[in-house]
């Protein structure tokens, strides 16, 4: 595969691959992926020649990098994702320190489709607050299903028209049917409930 | 100036990258976006004469779909441990969260943030727990990302903390 073809691959694939010299500093090995100039760019002033001015959660992941690099893992490190705000639009990132041919590697890849977990997270997350909206509404229904069944307990322990009872036995088994449904729900605190601020 | 990492942490949906927001940028939006990964924001502040940059890692939400890092943490000055007041799980989250920070990184200087304080009428947790955490020594601050009530105090109580405390080694 030709070095032109490579660069443009991983140019396509968004990604930065950068090599830490000997003397501490980076040398871009790939052509810079827009979004990484548009980093450099939006660094602020006096920070702009930096990695981590442009991007400063690598100033933290370097420190991780530098060991990787230092014992000449074979395994990649990776960042995990990190966002970072890039012409006023919220960029998810990666970073992986690798050991190549004897070579310390930087690789910065942009997450995009289905590698961007934010929709999916976000998804789940709307559900899980739902669901959470859904408990707490059921679990307000306690009191009063406990207040119809002792209410019903004791009409049922007094004397009841013919005609009564058949309807009070239903309601009794409804009750129960509510009650079995809640059962695994904890019941909402009485006291010491804040109610103002 | 003094640059200090400061770590907002705490279950999902709190308001963590709402305080940042509200904070740095003084805007709020009521759009829940859940956040993935880390982001750092800076902010410069000066507190009892020295000047101070808080680098601010809003660190996703603990929960069933990412926990916590502890490599995430390295070098963390202090934090904010946020609860939402109307969800009474996130208290519980947040006492997990501050066991795991300090066994990562020592006793540095942490606040409580009581968040959403402007839906007090769906206030879901009960007074007792923040008397029992204050007894503890807990500072604890009431907020609102939305209103604005608290949170520059709340920023400037942990600067204030992390100026002062002594330098720990975990």
């Amino acid at each position: 595969m030709s070095e032109e073809l490579i660069q443009d691959l991983l140019r396509a694939l968004g990604l930065a691959v950068i090599e830490r010299l000997p003397n501490s500093t980076y040398h871009l090995l790939t052509p810079a992926p827009g979004w990484l100039a548009a980093a450099f760019e939006s660094a602020e002033p006096g920070a702009q020649s930096t990695l981590g001015g442009a991007l400063p959660f690598l100033d933290h992941f370097l420190h991780q990098a530098d060991i990787a690099w230092h014992d000449r893992r074979a395994e990649p490190v990776t960042s995990g994702p990190f966002a970072a705000a890039v012409g006023g639009e919220d960029l998810l990132l990666r970073a992986s320190a690798l050991n190549l041919h004897g070579r310390a590697l930087l690789v910065v890849e942009r997450l995009t489709g289905e590698a961007d977990t934010r929709p999916i997270l976000q998804k789940a997350r709307e559900q899980l607050l739902d669901r959470e909206q859904l408990e707490r509404q059921v679990t307000k229904l306690h009191g009063p299903v406990t207040a119809i069944a002792q209410g019903l307990q004791r009409l049922m322990g007094g004397t009841l028209a013919p005609d009564q009872q058949p309807v009070a036995e239903g309601l009794a088994r409804a009750v129960e049917e509510l009650r079995a449904v809640l059962a695994p729900l904890p019941a909402p605190p009485q006291k010491g409930r804040r109610r103002t601020s | 100036m003094i640059q200090k990492k400061v770590c907002m942490l705490g279950g999902f949906a709190v308001g963590k990258t709402s305080l940042v927001a509200r904070y740095v940028s003084s805007i709020f939006s009521d759009k829940y976006l859940s956040t993935v990964g880390v982001k750092i924001d800076k902010k410069q502040l000066t507190v009892d004469g020295r000047d101070m940059m808080l680098m601010l890692w809003d660190i996703y939400g603990q929960d069933d779909y990412q926990s916590i890092q502890a490599s995430q943490l390295r070098g963390m000055s202090g934090y904010l441990l946020v609860v939402d007041g109307t969800r009474r799980a996130t208290l519980d989250v947040a006492r997990q969260v501050q066991e795991m920070a300090t066994q990562a990184v020592g006793p540095v200087p942490f606040i409580l943030l009581l968040n959403k304080t402007d839906l007090a009428s769906e206030w879901e947790i009960d007074e007792q727990a923040f008397f029992k955490l204050a007894e503890q020594g807990w500072r604890i601050v009431r907020t609102s990302a939305k209103t604005g009530e608290g949170v520059e105090q709340a920023f400037e109580m942990l600067a204030r903390a992390m100026l002062h405390a002594a330098p720990s080694h975990p």
